[in-house]
């Protein structure tokens, strides 16, 4: 039982890859990520559900699977509020910087206080997004304990450029990169505005993401963009339509050619650099996500490769403040005991594509062990199968779906079982001639 | 010659823990017999032994309600019958309905009419044809379900009243009468099926197990006439007598579950689990049998209360876990704990929960994992 209760700061980085978090393929510079590192537990092998943002988060803050919540872009946020009521109701004061998006107004709906910021241009922390956190922080130390501060950051996200001194190779080999080491300046302002030992810090994101050579990019035609801009000034507004359709034609013949070209010159890797998340394979790129628990509680200098998923959030927060969340259908679990150094079983990840804007639902499930990756296409069990060896293929470029029918099938019935609702509710339904005879046993024993 | 034991169990439906303690043909069992006091994983005969028959917890096998019977998971969870079916015994069971246990793996599937039929008769003879299998070269495993506590539960209490009826819960010295003859009779019935077991031999080459699948309440709680509505102890708390063949008479005090008996009876006989199968919740309790140690497990249990229904939930919506010293009972229909210290208040009358005790978050944690199968 915690005696005390944590404030807790809960960060998440939009599109932020594990793989740039930490290890060898960081070239960002980040002491203040480093530093909470040293003084948390980091889960390098921490699996997203989804690889789209608000389902994602909904399974973070429900500590449950997306096809349970049918939390969307567009719909269902509600759901989500769960574990922001509770811990109001567990005594916590609750305040946030997020953009002002459907979802976090439905999350933030009963915080002490909210800032909801521009989503027309997503706005980074240099921004002003910075100094917002900054000035609520500031406030959170005058106030009584505890309090949770959230907020979601759109640095990676948004395509508006870096301030030119942090755009260079100092900063890191890519603008990406360099982009994380800016969000690693904001947080080392952040750490000085909070009491590390009595703080309780959450860090993570909501997917990865593919990160594009923008020059190379198939679809970005900077003269063609800007000739279509200046055509757009001088053209009445009534052939508007036209020109978007002519524009559209240019540019996808445009792209054909490119990529024609581009296959040419680029590995398959290269290449997949230019996919987009919500479409086809469910790549490691998109999915593995930096978890870090710091502060409060956390036993230092942890670094933890044992996969585990968003859904294990909630119930670990739980574990480090005390049972607030009155749940009891979540679908993760507690970390606390392989964070205290003891060991917990493997279990495979569950995962999906996130659906497309008017969707419902995404084209892809699959689901992740440390050993193997499978995913194939959500309505047709034998359609786009892949299957990749994470151990001898980390990268994922060789699939064995046609080689290894029997490590398929395993996957198979695992990922039925996981997609089963019926084994977690006992909600199977009876046929007709079943419930008939029941309802006539259960009356001749006397209880109908 | 058998090289194996035959199997007998015979299942007094809604049995009382407490009244078989105090029984005198109880107290004769137990000096034959390893006796026990598990706990039921559901307070009622379809879930419990679905339960018993499968060693696996209702909310993995699907049989969690009374109107799960045919929701079990055959081809995930192997029944007890089914094991002692492949090892050439001959498998035979005799119940009050179909519901009540899993038909696989039995060869001859027989259904009692409880009010008419003189079960003592019934059993007796089937312990009779039974006499013939072994002299045919062949071990037997024989199921009977002593139905006629229920049968007067049912005609007398909820066929008359409702889980709140003042008329009920006013009169429990009426009530414990009521119950106390029915158990009585089945003590009448248990010591002549015994005398038959005897004059057969069976004691000598079969395993008997005297069991109960739930208790049922007198008037204890308000909101539960006889059982099924909650998960509390007068109805989770069970009896067991093993009588097995050149072994010491042993009491058993440490917290056991019913889910247990199958892998001993699977442990004793030497049959492995098939691992073709989901594995199971229970545990063998041979080693404590044989008077080794082995850790306390959590008992969980659970039951769909029909509230202010008049039939009950198709879904459980009361659980509960248990250790030998606390019990969390977690009302899911509406959100709400109960924690008892069952040592110093056996009678679940003042919950803790709320008290910043660690046990309740500890034990909410374990229930949470068995309830979500995790």
């Amino acid at each position: 039982m915690v005696n005390e209760k944590p404030n807790i700061l809960f960060l998440t980085i939009d599109s932020l890859r594990a793989d740039k978090f930490h290890g060898k393929n960081k070239s960002s510079k980040t002491p203040n990520i480093d530093f909470l590192i040293n003084n948390g537990a980091y889960f390098n092998q921490a699996i997203s559900t989804i690889d789209g943002t608000f389902s994602s988060l909904g399974s973070i803050f429900t500590s449950k699977l997306p096809f349970k919540t049918n939390i969307t872009w567009s719909k269902n946020h509600s759901k989500a509020l769960g574990f922001f009521k509770s811990i109001k109701n567990y005594g916590y004061s609750q305040y946030s910087v997020t953009p002002d998006h459907a979802f976090f107004k439905s999350i933030s709906e009963n915080f002490d206080d909210k800032i909801l910021t521009s989503t027309s241009s997503y706005l980074g922390l240099w921004e002003g997004i910075g100094d917002l956190i900054i000035s609520k922080l500031d406030y959170c130390k005058k106030i009584q304990s505890p309090w949770i501060f959230y907020s979601h950051i759109m640095d990676l996200h948004t395509l508006k450029p870096i301030p030119d001194e942090y755009n260079v190779p100092e900063f890191g080999e890519t603008e990406y990169d360099r982009r994380i080491s800016l969000i690693d300046i904001w947080l080392g302002k952040f750490l000085e505005k909070i009491e590390l030992s009595k703080t309780l810090i959450i860090l993570t994101s909501d997917h990865g993401e593919f990160i594009h050579d923008l020059d190379k990019h198939p679809e970005y035609v900077p003269t063609l963009q800007k000739i279509f801009r200046i055509g757009k000034k001088v053209t009445p507004q009534f052939l508007t339509p036209i020109g978007i359709n002519f524009f559209e034609y240019l540019r996808s013949t445009v792209k054909k050619q490119r990529i024609k070209k581009l296959k040419k010159t680029l590995s398959d890797e290269e290449l997949r650099t230019f996919n987009e998340r919500g479409y086809g394979i469910l790549f490691d790129e998109v999915l593995r996500v930096p978890l870090l628990f710091s502060g409060f509680g956390i036993k230092k200098n942890s670094i933890i490769d044992k996969q585990v998923s968003h859904v294990d959030i909630l119930p670990t927060i739980e574990s480090l403040i005390g049972s607030f969340h009155n749940d009891d259908k979540i679908d993760g679990r507690s970390l606390i005991e392989i964070i205290n150094g003891n060991s917990i079983q493997d279990i495979p990840a569950y995962i999906e594509s996130v659906p497309k804007l008017a969707d419902l639902e995404g084209d892809t499930i699959g689901m992740r062990t440390s050993k193997y990756k499978y995913c194939r296409s959500r309505k047709n069990p034998k359609e786009n199968i892949f299957l990749f060896d994470l151990e001898s293929d980390p990268l994922e470029t060789k699939n064995l779906a046609n080689e290894s029918l029997q490590v398929i099938t395993q996957m198979e019935q695992i990922l039925l079982k996981i997609t089963d609702f019926s084994i977690d509710d006992g909600d199977e339904e009876l046929s007709e001639e079943e419930y008939a005879k029941t309802k006539n046993e259960l009356k001749k024993l006397g209880y109908v | 010659m058998l090289s194996q034991p035959n199997i007998i169990i015979l299942m007094i439906d809604g049995g009382r823990w407490d009244r078989s303690r105090n029984s005198d043909v109880f107290k004769k069992l137990k000096n034959k017999s390893v006796c026990l006091e598990p706990i039921t994983y559901g307070p009622h005969t379809i879930a419990a032994m679905h339960a018993f028959f499968s060693g696996t917890y209702g909310s993995r096998t699907g049989t969690n309600s009374y109107w799960s019977s045919y929701n079990f998971k055959k081809d995930k969870f192997k029944t007890l019958s089914q094991y002692l079916h492949e090892k050439n015994y001959y498998t035979m069971t005799d119940v009050v309905s179909e519901l009540v246990i899993p038909k696989q793996g039995i060869d001859e599937f027989l259904i009692h009419d409880e009010i008419k039929d003189n079960l003592l008769e019934r059993h007796k003879s089937f312990l009779e044809k039974m006499k013939l299998k072994n002299e045919q070269n062949q071990n037997f495993f024989l199921f009977l379900q002593y139905s006629n506590i229920h049968t007067g539960i049912m005609n007398e209490v909820l066929k008359v009243y409702d889980n709140f009826s003042s008329e009920f819960f006013e009169n429990k010295l009426k009530n414990e009468k009521r119950y106390d003859k029915l158990f009585s009779n089945a003590e009448k019935y248990l010591t002549e099926i015994m005398e038959t077991i005897y004059e057969l031999e069976f004691d000598k080459n079969s395993i008997i197990l005297i069991m109960s699948d739930h208790g049922i309440g007198v008037g204890e709680k308000l909101g539960e006439r006889a059982y099924g509505a909650f998960c509390y102890d007068y109805t989770l708390k069970t009896f067991g007598y093993f009588l097995i063949p050149k072994f010491p008479p042993l009491e058993i005090s440490q917290q056991i579950r019913t889910i247990d008996y199958m892998p001993t009876i699977l442990d004793y006989l030497q049959i492995s689990l098939d691992v073709n199968y989901e594995k199971i919740d229970g545990e063998s309790l041979l080693p404590l049998f044989n008077g080794e140690k082995i850790s306390e497990k959590f008992a969980y249990s659970e039951t769909g209360n029909p509230l202010n229904k008049k039939a009950p939930p198709k879904k459980p919506n009361i659980h509960s876990i248990r250790t030998s010293t606390w019990k969390l009972i977690y009302n899911s229909h509406n959100e709400t704990k109960e924690l008892y210290n069952l040592k110093e208040d056996p009678e679940e009358l003042r919950n803790l929960s709320g008290t910043c005790l660690e046990i309740e978050e500890e034990l909410w944690k374990e229930l949470i994992k068995i309830k979500n199968n995790n």
